[in-house]
């Protein structure tokens, strides 16, 4: 039970309350009977369809009644091929509606996911635009982002449209971390770089570390950019993750998003998220050369964000034991 | 905008109220002894989930012994279905989310043999792909929260060996995200709830080396919100259930104190329901056995004397866990 508040309510309200839901409660005892008795006689046919249907509308979350859908789909590829792309459709428009009663509901997701594999001519479009709807109500459901992802696949949609929807959604909205979380899978894929340093080739680095920045001077308190921030800047292909090589032009993009943030931090002097940042950056371009700055970036943040107190006790030893490594392996 | 941020406002200090065992303990009791009750109807497609967390919430405060044993175990003899798995109810299909769920509750009463447990073995090993990755029935739906009831269901069974263990880490590891958390699938968000369950599989199969701790810590303690309580996912509300998922993870990985616990103590007691027992999401929202489960086990994670001692992996009691001499693995700084 989430997000329900706890109202209250006079006896007669609650009497009324009473008998609605006895009446709901009796509709549905007859139903899963005659589900249960239908399906053990193996009658799966129009009839358990319409039943199933209706009680799935009220209580989406039930698994069994999915699977007897899913049961009666085969059974009729198998006996009525002719006639499954009709089932399809009804199958389509069942979770939809189930979707709108609890858009979190894990299976109605999977079950649409599963029917589109037994459909023969599915509209790709019709599906994005389900998930454009979702989204606009939603911009987080994972749910949704994962059927996406789902759709892309077997429509064989070119990630780079991907990218583009995900740009669109952040520029809307900066503060969507499903979005941003969707461009750290999809960049790597279709702009690698050729060096060790970062994961993005030169000219992507740059575009996305300008996006970065239009994002934190929007809401430094935002903490979604600064997340990817931190992946983006600091994270090494994995193969050459040993290496310690730093090229001159690495540094540089390292010196310049020190040097915006260094611009926030005189409009925002206590915001955590641009002092850590600050911090971060200095650790990478020289550890031991500004090991005092970053020491009393370190207590200025057990100050303004006492809750983390034991995160930045942790950064603050480790930032000790750093000797003679000019650079910090993640 | 940080004056938008999804948070609650918590009571003050001396409104905050104590923790009452004995009310929790009537709540979960209590919960179901009308047949008929409309709540306790509709929820019949998780019955198994819901009697374990309520059995694990009475075991923790010592109550264990207040339920109905034997109508427990015999119900769940009449979930388990010929292909070895167990089903939420009876005529409800067997699922990997169900039969976990029967496992832990037969291991908190001592009564595994009421099963046949070679074929639920069978069952978890029948759902394994060739990549790794686990369904949870047969019906084909992956998610990484299958792959850690597969690896606990068979630890708890002492059958971990039955499945091929390197494919379902490679699994596992291939949902790590920017951020160091983990997904439902490749490519899917972190969540704590998914993180919970990816670190405990990590955990149980010996394979923590392959987290990235300090970016997955940091990213689990920026979960804590000024009121203490945590959220599951970056700009989302507090909830206790994250109580649970968060800090077992933090817990695991040996950075609990990554965050404030006296902060998210004080959370956690005002979810309380001073009425009718039990504790809900957030405070004055509706009680339910899940959320309160999670508070408790919280708690005793946070170090409640009144509790007993929690398996940050298992979310069983400890002495449950050493008894069947399962030992996962926790990671130190």
């Amino acid at each position: 039970m989430h997000g329900r508040l706890k109202v209250r309510t006079t006896a007669e309200q609650q009497e009324i309350k009473a008998k609605e839901r006895a009446k709901k409660l009796a509709v549905y005892k007859v139903a899963m009977d005659r589900i249960f008795s239908k399906r053990k006689s193996g009658e799966l046919d129009d009839e358990i369809l319409k039943i199933t249907g209706q009680v799935l509308t009220e209580n989406p979350d039930i698994s069994t009644l999915w699977n007897i859908r899913k049961e009666t789909i085969v059974k009729i590829k198998n006996t009525f091929p002719d006639l499954v792309d009709n089932y399809v459709s009804k199958e389509l428009t069942l979770t939809e509606q189930c979707i709108r009663v609890n858009p979190k509901s894990y299976n109605s997701w999977f079950h649409r996911s599963w029917v589109l594999d037994k459909g023969s001519n599915i509209d790709f479009q019709a599906e994005f635009l389900l998930c454009d709807k979702c989204l606009e109500l939603d911009e987080r459901n994972f749910h949704c982002w994962d059927y996406r992802r789902i759709i892309v696949q077997m429509s064989k949609t070119p990630l780079e449209n991907e990218l583009q929807f995900s740009t669109n959604k952040i520029t809307k909205n900066f503060s969507n971390y499903s979005s941003w979380h969707y461009r750290s899978e999809l960049l790597p894929r279709i702009y690698p770089s050729s060096s060790g340093d970062t994961l993005l080739d030169d000219q992507k680095l740059a575009e996305e570390c300008n996006l970065i920045q239009n994002a934190i001077f929007t809401d430094p308190n935002d903490q979604s950019a600064w997340f990817y921030q931190r992946w983006l800047l600091f994270t090494k292909k994995e193969s050459d993750s040993k290496e310690n090589s730093k090229n001159s032009g690495f540094l540089s993009v390292l010196n310049d998003e020190l040097e915006s943030c260094q611009q926030l931090r005189d409009l925002e002097p206590n915001n955590k998220w641009v002092i850590l940042q600050v911090c971060e950056l200095l650790r990478r371009i020289d550890s031991l050369g500004n090991k005092k700055e970053i020491l009393q970036l370190v207590s200025q943040l057990t100050k303004v964000d006492p809750l983390r107190r034991g995160y930045y006790a942790y950064l603050g030893s480790k930032i000790e034991e750093e000797k003679q490594k000019k650079t910090i392996p993640e | 905008m940080a004056l938008l941020m999804n948070d609650i406002v918590l009571p003050k200090d001396d409104d905050i109220p104590d923790l009452l065992l004995s009310k929790h303990a009537h709540f979960l009791a209590s919960y179901g002894n009308n047949k008929d009750d409309y709540e306790f109807c509709m929820t019949e497609y998780l019955r198994m989930n819901g009697i374990y967390w309520s059995l694990t919430a009475m075991d923790l405060m010592g109550k264990l012994g207040e339920m109905d044993r034997d109508g427990i175990i015999l119900f769940i003899k009449q979930c388990q279905h010929e292909n070895g798995g167990i089903g939420a109810s009876i005529d409800h299909d067997p699922h990997l989310l169900y039969t976990l769920s029967a496992v832990q509750i037969l291991c908190l009463y001592d009564a595994l043999d009421a099963i046949d447990c070679e074929k639920v073995t069978k069952y978890v090993v029948n759902l394994q792909n060739s990549d790794g990755s686990f369904c949870g029935d047969q019906w084909g739906e992956v998610d990484t929260r299958f792959s850690m009831c597969a690896v606990a269901c068979l630890a708890l069974l002492g059958k971990l060996d039955a499945i091929n263990i390197d494919d379902a880490v490679n699994f596992v590891i291939s949902c790590m995200n920017f951020d160091g958390g983990f997904g439902c699938r490749p490519g899917s968000e972190s969540h704590a709830g998914q993180v919970y369950c990816c670190v405990g599989m990590l955990s149980i199969t010996g394979h923590l080396h392959l987290i990235k701790a300090d970016s997955l810590g940091w990213w689990l303690c920026e979960r804590q919100l000024p009121s203490g309580g945590l959220n599951g996912r970056p700009e989302k509300l507090p909830d206790v259930c994250y109580s649970w998922w968060v800090v077992a993870s933090l817990r695991i990985i040996g950075r609990l104190n990554w965050l404030d616990k006296d902060q998210l103590r004080k959370f956690i007691m005002a979810c309380q329901d001073v009425e009718t027992g039990g504790f809900s999401d957030r405070p004055n929202d509706m009680p339910d056995p899940f959320h309160t489960l999670f508070g408790l086990a919280g708690l005793s994670l946070l170090g409640e004397p009144s509790l007993k001692t929690i398996n940050p992996v298992f979310c069983m009691p400890q002495s449950i866990i050493s008894h069947l001499k399962v030992q996962p693995q926790t990671l130190t700084i």
